[in-house]
């Protein structure tokens, strides 16, 4: 039997100041916002209703962080180019237990 | 007697029901508010004839718990942790009131900061010394027993205290485990009806003495403390009648004792890690080790004869508890644990010993590790230390915060939030937060806010959690120290949930705004405690199911109509109000801006969409706010100065029936309902064109 330990360093009252994320919320995604460059105006309305910063507009046309995506789907219901498709996730590579 | 599979939370409250409780004020606080919703699918669906009360705060709730035991009805309350704190003081006075026909159900969590959702007894243990009677369960099947005998004990006209049923979160609050549910029968003939010493009555009228003189007053405290101490005889002799009724006994009622004969060292414990440690002193005895166990099943009153009486066969007690006591001789139960043997002839050793705190997991491990190190010092006449804490702590402090990188001040908000996918909350977090700039400090409530990431993982500008019931206040005081350390243009913004704001918070609220604090203040509205699963608040919507407003076979839906938040800050005469909604962004924006253009205090109050909890898929969070709007349930406007001002306008109104059929939580309502909601949201949107009117005419 092994004994336990806790061992860390701290800032009394764990101040902190750099933002750490929770999770990578990226893994909570069953579907997957693709963004059809074609028809990407680069309007920014994705961006602006995005709840979790994870579609931005670079260089004039919207780009998803699948980091972070919680695939939530608001950027392709209110996109009014239907620039962005949800599709299903799929794991690439799988090791058996994928789709 | 069939088992029944439930959580630990549904066994306590067929406890509450099969006790034929008349009064239940409720509160939710995770990891407890199962329990109460529990309770309200029972009153709604009408198998509890109970009066049930949703309460606005802790505080609140524990009044109205007394008041209602204060009739002689049978009441049941519940909370933990910070809610635990917040109805503190109603909590203190109940002993003294001699309610023995209150229970309370203590859902054991970490208390204070830092804080946790998991187990932890720093809840309970902070009112040790009031005269409730606090028996913990260790189980599923004892924590319901337990709260039929609770009120057994308490309402004995020998005892007459309120009963506390500790129960850990987590481990029994949802877990499942299989339970016995006593025939309703059987408990009637169990427990009688209550038989009250006074009550509140316009036919008999009394009052009960809370100030008097001072030997008066000590008197009754001595009294407490003496029924008190009878209660250890009820707790035995409820614990051999519940026997002989239903089969089942837990010790002797105070204790429950383990292996302890021939053992050289008993552990001690308290709640559901006796689980663990009985299979450790298995473990060992297997190995030849003589160890034993001794589960404190009553707190309060102690079980100290029966201490005494283990000791006398013992050499070491290893006492294990889950809670600190900083700075101070020992742990909190090995205080008592101490002070029942110090005055024998012979003592045992007694290690105390910290652990599980904030929910760290003590395995049967773990726990055998402390027995063998009980049984070393046996052998070495012995504990080194009086006091140790497990696991086995290193921690070194540092006192240096490096500033925050200029490339992370790029972003006001960062994703990898546990917010749920559509959430509104973080849409609105970012977009008031762009506004203000970087040079504002964000205050959060506890909530979906507060837990879900706020300033610590998420927002890039920095600040502070406030409490629930004290957001407002928390920004208040930040203001004023920026002010004094003359950072005067910083903007101090308090994002608080409707519940946070509007129940528990409105007092802190309405204290700003009355002292016209230069603060902003925003509600993110989901329209209820989204956080805790969906509780309904003071903004939940009129008829809208909530888990507290259950859709029944009786009563379907929330029956009281929504707080009207932004006129009643508004009537403050505060420079500022407005309502926003997440699918108007630019809207909002520029309402943000505004607000924070005026000195003084700012009240925006924003719609929040919830896929989860008002039930629609994710990808339709905007698309639902917007028809809100356009339906003309939620109107967007300011006030500014007094004068009212609509920003949006719908061209035309979309049916309310649009906007509501959109929902889950509005699926049970009727056509009737229907038409009189479009009626109410016509009249009260009309009512807001005639303040708008009157407001900018010179009168």
């Amino acid at each position: 039997m092994k004994e336990k330990e806790i061992n860390m360093e701290l800032v009394p009252g764990g101040w902190v100041s750099t933002p750490r994320p929770a999770q990578k919320t990226g893994t909570w995604r069953t579907l997957r916002p693709v963004v059809d460059v074609e028809k990407c105006i680069g309007c920014g309305i994705c961006e602006s209703f995005c709840p979790e910063t994870t579609i931005k507009v670079v260089d004039g046309k919207a780009e998803v962080d699948y980091e972070y995506c919680k695939g939530c789907g608001v950027c392709a219901n209110e996109c009014t180019s239907q620039a962005i498709a949800m599709e299903l996730e799929v794991e690439e590579e799988s090791e058996g237990g994928g789709y | 007697m069939a088992l029944k599979a439930m959580t630990g939370n549904k066994a306590f409250a067929h406890g509450v029901r099969l006790s034929r409780v008349q009064v239940i004020a409720s509160y939710p606080i995770t990891p407890q508010t199962t329990l109460v919703e529990y309770l309200a699918d029972f009153v709604n669906d009408g198998d509890l004839d109970a009066e049930y009360i949703r309460s606005e705060g802790e505080h609140g709730m524990m009044a109205q718990a007394i008041g209602a035991a204060q009739t002689g009805a049978r009441t049941f309350t519940s909370t933990c942790s910070a809610g635990f704190a917040y109805g503190f003081q109603g909590i203190v006075s109940v002993p003294g009131l001699r309610l023995g026909n209150l229970m309370l159900a203590n859902i054991n969590r970490p208390l204070g900061a830092p804080g946790g959702l998991q187990a932890d007894h720093s809840d309970g243990l902070t009112a040790r010394d009031w005269g409730w009677v606090y028996l913990y369960g260790e189980h599923h099947q004892e924590v319901l027993d337990t709260a039929i005998q609770a009120y057994r004990i308490g309402e004995d006209h020998r005892v007459l205290l309120p009963t506390m049923v500790g129960a850990e979160g987590y481990y029994i609050s949802y877990t499942t485990d299989l339970v016995e549910l006593p025939e309703q029968e059987q408990v009637d003939e169990f427990l009688p009806p209550f038989d009250p010493v006074g009550v509140i009555d316009a036919d008999n009228p009394m009052s009960p003495t809370v100030f008097g003189t001072t030997e008066q007053m000590m008197g009754m405290k001595y009294a407490v403390h003496q029924a008190s101490l009878r209660a250890k005889e009820l707790i035995k002799e409820v614990n051999v009648e519940f026997g002989e009724t239903f089969g089942r006994t837990y010790g002797n009622g105070l204790v429950e004792e383990y292996k302890v004969e021939g053992a050289d060292i008993v552990l001690v414990t308290m709640g559901s890690f006796t689980g663990n440690a009985r299979k450790a002193v298995d473990d060992l005895r297997k190995d030849g080790k003589r160890v034993g166990l001794v589960k404190i099943r009553s707190f309060r009153p102690f079980p100290t004869e029966d201490f005494q009486r283990i000791a006398e066969d013992t050499s070491a007690f290893v006492v294990v508890s889950r809670h600190d006591s900083a700075g101070g001789a020992g742990a909190p139960v090995g205080y008592d644990v101490k002070s029942a043997l110090y005055n024998m002839d012979e003592r045992p050793f007694i290690q105390d010993i910290v652990s599980g705190i904030c929910g760290v997991e003590i395995s049967s491990d773990d726990f055998a590790i402390l027995a063998e190190r009980g049984l070393k010092a046996v052998e070495h006449g012995g504990f080194k230390e009086d006091l140790v804490w497990y696991p086995n702590m290193r921690i070194t402090e540092r006192f240096d915060v490096p500033p925050m990188p200029e490339e992370v001040k790029k972003n006001f908000v960062y994703p990898g939030t546990g917010a749920c996918q559509g959430c509104g909350m973080t849409l609105i977090w970012k977009t008031v937060m762009e506004t203000a700039g970087r040079d504002s400090v964000y205050v959060s409530t506890s909530g979906c806010g507060g837990w879900s990431g706020a300033h610590t993982m998420c927002i890039g500008t920095g600040g502070s959690g406030g409490n629930l019931p004290g957001g407002a206040a928390t920004a208040v005081g930040i203001k004023r120290g920026l002010v004094k350390l003359g950072k005067t243009s910083t903007n101090v913004v308090l994002g608080s949930g409707d519940g946070s704001f509007g129940d528990m918070g409105f007092m802190a609220a309405s204290g700003a705004a009355e002292r016209n604090e230069d603060i902003l203040m925003f509600v993110y509205d989901n329209q209820a405690y989204m956080n805790t699963g969906m509780q309904r608040s003071g903004a939940t919507p009129h008829l809208a199911w909530t888990t507290t407003t259950p859709v029944g076979k009786v009563v379907r839906g929330k029956q009281a109509p929504t707080k009207p938040l932004p006129l009643i800050m508004a009537a403050h005469g505060i420079p500022y109000v407005a309502t926003a909604s997440a699918a108007y962004i630019p809207d909002l924006k520029r309402k943000i801006k505004k607000a924070l253009s005026i000195k003084g205090c700012k009240y925006v109050h924003i719609y929040s969409p919830c896929p989860t909890g008002h039930r629609y898929p994710p990808e339709k969070a905007i698309e639902v706010s917007r028809l809100a709007v356009q339906s003309g349930m939620w109107p967007l406007y300011e006030v500014e100065n007094g004068a009212y001002r609509i920003t949006v306008r719908p061209k035309e109104f979309k049916p309310v029936s649009e906007y509501l059929g959109a929902q889950g939580r509005f699926r049970h309502l009727t056509e009737d309902q229907l038409e009189k909601l479009q009626e109410t949201t016509q009249e009260e949107y009309h009512h807001l064109e005639l303040l708008e009117k009157i407001t900018n005419e010179d009168l």
